[in-house]
């Protein structure tokens, strides 16, 4: 054989290779793309192999974000020191009903201990207890659909469990490694799972259901109110604690416009977020009632 | 090469968590796998494995859904041929990286319009492009200049 005979041989075999190589790699990316489609619908668990690799990664991050975070913290403290004459100015103001809140709280704590003791009532919707969390990765093609936190199931956090910041829903625990959480946020464009969601106009409760995130005007839509129920705008919109995922009386927004349904049968809300998505760093896992 | 991906890696992470808003998107670890195509010498059929498994940890750690195994795939095969046909130099690359990302950036989102979970947004999407570029071009540049620093 010449040589030109030779190396022509030699580089079809080296296609054949690159080909047959590619073949494989597409065979495992389709069944890849098969589980993504499963894990997406059905909140899979992860596997021992996924969360040992997940939670070592994501711990050597954080080590090395550690002198990164401290500069960050300390920029932030240094803003806030410009501002803190203000705000001293509005905490003495809310000082002095401390001491009447604090009583009120004490008072209706007892009544509502008396009140149980009589009942027999042993659940209460809006009591929970909860665990503080950093977050530590969040990826910026799920900027809106997820964020990951630094407890697993280790600190017994479980799947759906509520996540709050600063007070405010903010979305659910959708996989849960040992040392890791994933939390699937409320700004994702379809929620899975409706909310429902409660607002006090006038001392009355009026109940509807937190259908989607419009991502657009970056508002919580809200179904299912009755057309004839006058809903002013800034009125809370907060969980009614009558499913399992979520305790009574988190808050979730306030309202900013409502209009009617196609059909003129229902009240649709836009309620703004009250809290700003782009900047979560710290967040609260709800565990479970606290009596 | 390997301590430049793992540099790469956690970049994106440390970025993420120190501009703690969407205004910008780094994809340095993509921006890296591209890159080390176009100055290392490295066997297509090797290249691609990498991509293949890179794109996995890369899910595994951040995203939990098996889709960049997928995407690295495609812009690695995209990389081989620009590679093969083109120039290697500075402009040519620049134009092929904006390539690159804008058609990750656009399977992304088609693969979730398809699952029903996005609904597509032609403002959200073009305004998305812009923050992926505008950041990872800089890296892309900021690692040009370095890798051909030490490669002299």
């Amino acid at each position: 054989m010449n040589m030109g005979g030779f190396m022509h041989n030699k580089s079809r075999k080296n296609d054949s290779n690159f080909k047959y190589i590619l073949l494989i790699i597409l065979f495992f990316v389709a069944i890849l793309l098969c589980i993504t489609v499963y894990s997406i619908k059905n909140n899979r668990k992860l596997t021992f192999i996924e969360s040992a690799i997940k939670d070592t990664t994501l711990y050597i991050g954080k080590i090395i974000y550690t002198p990164f975070g401290f500069i960050k913290e300390k920029v932030i403290d240094f803003k806030e020191l410009i501002d803190i004459k203000d705000k001293y100015e509005d905490l003495k103001k809310e000082q002095d009903k401390t001491a009447y809140y604090k009583e009120e709280i004490l008072t209706l704590r007892k009544e509502l201990n008396e009140l149980k003791k009589i009942t027999g009532i042993d659940d209460i919707l809006s009591l929970y207890t909860y665990k503080n969390a950093t977050v530590i990765s969040r990826n910026y093609d799920s900027w809106y659909n997820s964020l990951t936190i630094n407890l697993g199931s280790k600190s017994g956090i479980e799947l759906g469990d509520a996540v709050i910041n600063n007070g405010v829903l903010i979305g659910t625990i959708s996989h849960v490694s040992n040392f890791t959480s994933n939390v699937k946020l409320l700004s994702t464009d379809t929620l899975d799972n409706k909310i429902s969601v409660e607002l006090v106009v006038n001392d009355n409760s009026i109940y509807g259901l937190l259908t989607r995130y419009d991502n657009n005007e970056s508002v919580y839509i809200i179904e299912g109110i009755n057309e004839n129920i006058e809903i002013p705008n800034d009125t809370i919109v907060k969980t009614s604690g009558l499913t399992d995922k979520y305790p009574k009386g988190i808050i979730i927004g306030y309202v900013i416009d409502n209009t009617k349904d196609s059909f003129d049968l229902t009240k649709i809300l836009k309620v703004k977020p009250a809290t700003n998505f782009n900047e979560i760093n710290y967040v609260s896992i709800i565990m479970g009632d606290d009596l | 090469m390997i301590v430049y991906l793992i540099i790469s890696f956690f970049l994106e992470n440390i970025i993420g968590l120190l501009f703690n808003n969407s205004n910008i998107m780094p994809l340095f670890f993509l921006v890296a796998s591209v890159i080390i195509y176009q100055h290392y010498k490295v066997d297509d059929d090797k290249y691609l494995l990498f991509l293949f498994f890179a794109g996995i940890f890369y899910d595994i750690v951040y995203t939990n859904i098996y889709i960049d195994s997928f995407l690295y795939i495609v812009i690695g095969i995209i990389n081989i041929i620009y590679v093969k046909n083109f120039n290697n130099n500075l402009g040519f690359n620049i134009l092929f990286l904006i390539l690159s990302l804008f058609i990750y950036e656009l399977l992304y989102y088609l693969f979730f319009i398809l699952l029903g979970l996005n609904n597509f947004n032609a403002v959200i999407f073009i305004i998305n492009i812009i923050k992926i570029l505008i950041p990872n071009i800089i890296y892309y540049l900021i690692s040009f200049g370095i890798l051909k620093k030490i490669r002299r």
